[in-house]
């Protein structure tokens, strides 16, 4: 797979996902204001002890203009597919880094993670474009932290007894605070549903990094994760996950079908 | 390269692993978005969970209830664009960050709540909610804070309820 087409596709996949966050945190700055819970005059205690001039700075940028800030990040999205620019890229990283901080350090967890994970990847790669190795590495880094993140999340699964048994999954859904509409609840009632979905999530996560080994499978297992990832979506209305996790698929793809 | 990959692998896995001790500064706290971790749905962890109850005339409370958040039914849309849900899931971080809060002060004192932000949060969030789904029935209000624990090895297990906080009662 030619290295410029992988890069064109993270950025335009990125780019959608960025582009929903974009317009979900539009319409959420409305709701952030003075005397909602998540005030900046409330929250700014928690950053007591930046220098005068930085907590100053934080007060005009979210006080006042942190709309300002959503309308930036909007437009350098849009620029994105159309550009390798690594100032672009720098902007993208600011923006989002500046967003999350306002709500005390991430704002969807998992999602954030991932996007400013393929931003980095794409930053390293635009950093000398004339510099092939530099720009593999650049993947190679999306690539590896998609893997991580399938196999750590299955590992730390995998050592508890709770979710070897199906518990685990039976109390998430139906305890946890998570909208989960009420004919999945209703499936907690079937111990053996549980324990072979949990173990089919394991297993798959677990193996995940097989796919460095076995190129030819790796479709495969991106189509599981493409259902497992709407399935948390359905379960649990986590939307964010699917667009932010799609963004690394072409990396992933590029690393594993590379010869080391 | 394969050595280089190796070596990454490793130290990425090594340092998702120790992140949570890694980022009990503030500071680092506060940026830890650049910093995945990818311990999701880790273990059985304790369920945050809150109960209220309110009072419509001042004088007598009615009888304390677990706080659900409204949410409509889910819609295929809501997978493009669904801002409410995404800041109410803030809401649920803060509840769970406010138990990490009380669990990491070093000294008890009787108003010790009311100097975690987590705390500011979620006490002005309750309010709002309250004061929509109760408008003029609302008078005072009153909440509390647990979690619901899990035994790790009981496969039918019923949650034990754990109370970590219980609020002073507001008036509106």
């Amino acid at each position: 797979m030619y290295v410029e087409n992988v890069i064109h596709w993270t950025q335009i996949l990125l780019a959608v996902s960025l582009l929903l966050q974009s317009f979900e945190m539009w319409a959420i700055a409305n709701w952030i204001g003075d005397s909602t819970p998540w005030a900046w005059s409330g929250l700014k205690k928690g950053v007591s002890y930046f220098p005068n001039f930085l907590k100053t700075a934080l007060d005009f940028l979210y006080l006042d203009y942190f709309k300002v800030l959503v309308l930036a990040q909007f437009v350098l999205i849009l620029i994105l597919p159309l550009s390798q620019s690594g100032l672009v890229i720098t902007g993208l990283i600011i923006t989002t880094v500046l967003i999350c901080f306002r709500f005390r350090g991430v704002f969807n967890g998992g999602s954030d993670y991932m996007t400013l994970t393929v931003l980095f990847g794409l930053f390293f790669s635009s950093l000398n474009q004339n510099d092939p190795l530099l720009v593999r590495y650049g993947l190679l880094y999306i690539a590896l932290q998609c893997t991580l993140s399938y196999f750590i999340a299955g590992i730390v699964k995998v050592r508890t007894p709770a979710w070897r048994s199906g518990l685990a999954l039976r109390a998430f859904i139906k305890h946890s605070n998570y909208p989960v509409p009420t004919t999945i609840r209703q499936w907690v009632e079937r111990p053996i549903l549980m324990f072979v979905a949990s173990w089919v999530v394991m297993l798959w996560e677990c193996t995940f990094p097989l796919i460095w080994l076995w190129p030819k499978f790796v479709f495969g297992y991106l189509a599981v994760a493409i259902l497992f990832h709407l399935g948390v979506f359905i379960s649990f209305g986590l939307n964010r996950f699917v667009f932010a996790w799609l963004a690394s698929y072409p990396a992933l793809i590029y690393g594993v079908s590379q010869n080391y | 390269m394969l050595k280089i990959f190796l070596a990454v692998l490793i130290i990425s896995f090594f340092i998702s692993a120790k992140l949570p001790r890694i980022l009990n500064s503030p500071l680092l706290k506060q940026f830890r978005v650049l910093f995945p971790s990818w311990r999701f749905f880790e273990s059985l962890t304790p369920i945050p969970k809150v109960y209220y109850r309110i009072s419509r005339d001042g004088v007598s409370f009615l009888n304390w209830q677990e706080f659900q958040f409204n949410e409509g039914p889910r819609q295929w849309y809501h997978l493009f664009y669904n801002p409410m849900a995404n800041l109410r899931l803030t809401y649920r971080v803060q509840i769970e960050q406010f138990l990490n809060d009380v669990a990491e002060l070093d000294c008890y004192s009787e108003n010790f709540h009311k100097s975690l932000i987590s705390y500011q949060i979620v006490s002005t969030f309750l309010k709002q909610e309250l004061q929509l789904r109760y408008r003029q029935d609302l008078k005072f209000y009153q909440f509390k804070i647990g979690v619901l624990e899990f035994s790790e090895h009981a496969l039918s297990a019923r949650p034990h309820w754990t109370e970590s906080l219980v609020s002073p009662e507001y008036e509106v």
